[in-house]
């Protein structure tokens, strides 16, 4: 008997002690200074451990970023690169930086914020700064602009405006991109059609697509797409009506003309067949397509230069968005910025790393890297078109010229849920079970309360 | 001298009201139990009760919440989404665990033999329970895409291709079916079990009345079984009501299915407390939803006594 529960009491507290070790090892890794093995997104809170250098001045301030700049390109080493950078040049100030991927991030960002972790300084694209600007999450950065006498006039205007709310500045710029016209030279050799140019319109276009959508095998499934559909706010943008009227509180895209904007995108698929369906889409990506030679035209931002050039068989170029039906000729300016949180305990250092990270130091090195295009107007014009000579696309500089006519999708509260009720009404219209115009009825009161609503 | 079992025990009272335990008894058994009830009560029960604080708030996770009352409540009545949430809800559920139920125990009845190499199978239909939602949802997106393979097969055989997932008036069934199809191990593992239950001897005995094949399953299997059916019928519904995974795996870029034709009551929650930050109101859905299934799960197992042998 005695034996018989020892060997028991042994055998329970090595299954305890194992279970406390693993619970041990999977404790917080250092959030180093080299890419190393991202943990999941979800919510666990990284403690930072203080990594003292061997010749510490006297005071070190200790700063958390996340970002996710570069994560997704795969080019994550450049953000590194700049934290290191950063360090070297302020000893004073230490960074306990992590990379995270897109995806998930602003969920991420929002617990750690709900939980009373937040980090002293992220990256946030348009949407995010806005709604947390909205909700006083960030700081107040005109206020820290001002103290620290820094100059603004070396970033491209509008990428300051979209960083701002309400006349405050809340992020200074990192990086922005324009959507042009992607194509595929090949596709187009193959037709014998001239390379799209600054002459198209939207009529040159789509006719140019039709003879570039072609059912190869005759199986009576199209192979290749001449035109890919964009993101719809496109559509909207090229038929000039702004899409909420009366200082963003009423619904405008009930109006005729932006209705049939969006209705001449919907045509695309339903009455001309020159752009895959969501069916279609669902089943390969326009990216994808793209990639297979099956697309010959895709409205794309600098985003996906480093991915097609890696592409083996794939030649292509870049033009400038044709105008839309009405004449008018629009297309988006993204961007993304790092911004100060409103909590933080180290403003003046958080702004620091803001200024670097966004200034021509750290946008040299992702300008270097490929990330998108630098704010910083110096380093974009003579960076951007350096780091790209010699390799697609071949008329890079187009981007640039873009931003002439690139506009800011309007960002109002509650976008997220309002635009996945103009989607829907959109899916249903490309389905062909309603018009444009009635589908943007059907929603005209419900978007009008999300406008009113808290 | 007091041992455990030397008092007759009074069959009318429950065994655990009448023993005396010795004081230390008692405390070692808190002490076991008391981790696990540590966890339940810090990671399920706490965020449970939370949830209930927080669906009387308005909630962006950015600013602290703000003190509401029900007006959540009086929105999901005038949101003119629910309706649609719920009617595919109901339309998942209600296709999904009569198609499990009756399936699982056919094929249970299948794999009751006792001949070799019925391992081999039990494995093989065990195998997607187990298998990540993701996985099957990837896998399944492949197979009933426009150009796959099963509009491939169909094509060969002359019907002309289908949209599966795409179009709104199907996109529902092909993912309950997936869903089905993926949780059948489970209930076939329990189905079985009950199978190897049923005593013999019972069989003998209808087979001496004069009884077939269908009288016997008629008359004494499915009586013998029908505790196990309950079981299911009543695990599948909390289940399907809940379903979130394979849903949002397999609707395009997560806004909802076509036309909001796949939006299930989990994946409006999901999408109100993670895409549209308003985690009062998603906090609010998931009380109305937990209230939904608590009064379907009492109703059956209130009419469990009509049906059920061994319960009445």
């Amino acid at each position: 008997m005695k034996r018989k529960s020892l060997s028991l009491v042994m055998i329970s507290l090595l299954v305890a002690l194992s279970m406390l070790l693993s619970a041990c090892s999977t404790a917080a890794n250092a959030p180093a200074n080299q890419p190393a093995e991202q943990p999941a997104a979800s919510g666990d809170v990284q403690q930072p451990t203080a990594e003292q250098p061997a010749e510490a001045p006297a005071e070190v301030v200790e700063i958390n970023v996340i970002s996710f700049l570069t994560y997704d390109e795969n080019i994550e080493g450049a953000e590194y690169k700049i934290v290191e950078a950063f360090e070297a040049a302020h000893p004073e100030i230490k960074v306990n930086f992590q990379l995270l991927p897109y995806a998930d991030y602003y969920n991420s960002l929002r617990t750690w914020i709900a939980g009373g972790t937040a980090p002293d300084v992220a990256s946030l694209d348009i949407a995010m700064l806005q709604e947390m600007a909205l909700s006083g999450a960030l700081a107040d950065m005109d206020g820290l602009v001002a103290e620290d006498n820094y100059d603004l006039s070396i970033y491209y205007p509008n990428t300051l405006t979209m960083f701002s709310n309400g006349g405050t500045l809340y992020g200074l710029p990192a990086s922005f991109s324009t959507v042009v016209l992607f194509y595929n030279k090949a596709l187009f050799d193959e037709a014998g059609i001239a390379y799209p140019d600054d002459s198209y319109t939207w009529d040159k276009m789509l006719e140019v697509a039709k003879q570039l959508t072609l059912d190869k095998d005759g199986d009576g499934v199209t192979d290749q797409w001449g035109l890919a559909r964009a993101w719809w706010p496109l559509y909207v943008l090229q038929s000039g009506v702004p899409m909420f009227a009366d200082d963003m509180t009423k619904f405008n895209l009930t109006d005729p003309a932006a209705s049939a904007g969006l209705q001449a995108m919907v045509d695309l698929t339903n009455v001309q067949k020159v752009a895959p369906s969501v069916a279609d889409l669902t089943a390969q990506s326009d990216w994808d397509m793209f990639m297979q030679n099956r697309l010959a035209m895709f409205p794309l931002g600098p985003w996906g230069v480093n991915p097609f050039q890696a592409v083996e068989n794939l030649e292509w170029d870049v033009a400038n968005m044709p105008p839309g039906p009405s004449g008018t000729q629009a297309t988006f300016l993204f961007g993304n910025a790092y911004g100060v949180l409103a909590d933080s305990k180290q403003k003046e250092a958080a702004f620091e790393f803001v200024k670097f990270a966004t200034g021509p130091e750290g946008g040299l090195i992702r300008q270097q890297a490929g990330y998108e295009i630098s704010p910083v107007q110096e380093i974009a014009e003579s960076e951007y078109l350096k780091t790209l000579e010699g390799k697609e696309p071949e008329h890079a500089k187009i981007f640039l010229d873009a931003t002439s006519y690139a506009q800011t999708v309007p960002v109002v509260k509650h976008w997220t849920e309002i635009s996945d009720l103009i989607s829907a009404e959109l899916d249903s219209a490309l389905l062909g079970n309603q018009t444009v115009a009635e589908g943007m009825q059907n929603i005209e009161q419900q978007v009008n309360d999300l406008l009113m609503q808290d | 001298m007091q041992s455990t079992q030397a008092k007759a025990l009074d069959r009318t009272k429950p065994v655990y009201k009448q023993k005396k335990y010795n004081r230390s008894e008692v405390i070692w058994g808190y002490l076991f139990i008391a981790p696990s009830l540590i966890i339940l009560l810090v990671f399920n029960f706490y965020p449970v009760l939370s949830g209930l604080g927080i669906s009387l708030t308005s909630w962006n996770m950015l600013s602290d919440p703000k003190f509401i009352g029900l007006d959540n409540y009086s929105r999901m009545i005038s949101d003119p989404i629910v309706p649609k949430i719920a009617w595919n809800t109901v339309y998942y559920t209600f296709l999904s665990v009569p198609l499990n139920v009756i399936f699982s125990l056919g094929l249970a009845m299948a794999l009751n033999q006792r001949i070799r190499g019925i391992s081999i199978f039990r494995t093989a239909y065990y195998l997607p329970v187990v298998s990540a939602s993701v996985a099957v949802s990837m896998i399944w997106m492949w197979i009933l895409a426009e150009n796959g393979i099963l509009n491939y097969a169909l094509n060969s055989i002359g019907i002309s291709p289908v949209s599966w997932l795409g179009d709104p008036k199907i996109a529902l069934t092909s993912i309950t079916l997936v869903n089905v199809w993926k949780n059948l191990g489970f209930n076939i593992l329990i189905f079985l079990a009950a199978l190897q239950d049923v005593p013999p001897e019972l069989k003998d005995a209808a087979k001496v009345d004069g009884a077939n094949n269908v009288g016997i399953f008629k008359h004494v299997t499915l009586p013998m079984i029908s505790p196990a059916i309950l079981f299911t019928t009543m695990m599948g519904i909390i289940g399907s009501f809940q379903a979130f995974d394979l849903v949002y795996n397999m609707t395009f870029r997560h806004e909802g299915g076509p036309a909001r034709s796949t939006s299930v009551i989990g994946f409006y929650i999901w999408q109100n407390a993670f895409r549209y930050s308003k985690m009062g109101y998603a906090a609010a859905l998931a009380y109305a939803l937990f209230i939904l299934i608590m009064i379907l799960t009492l109703l059956q197992w209130r009419a469990r006594r009509y049906w059920v042998f061994g319960e009445e």
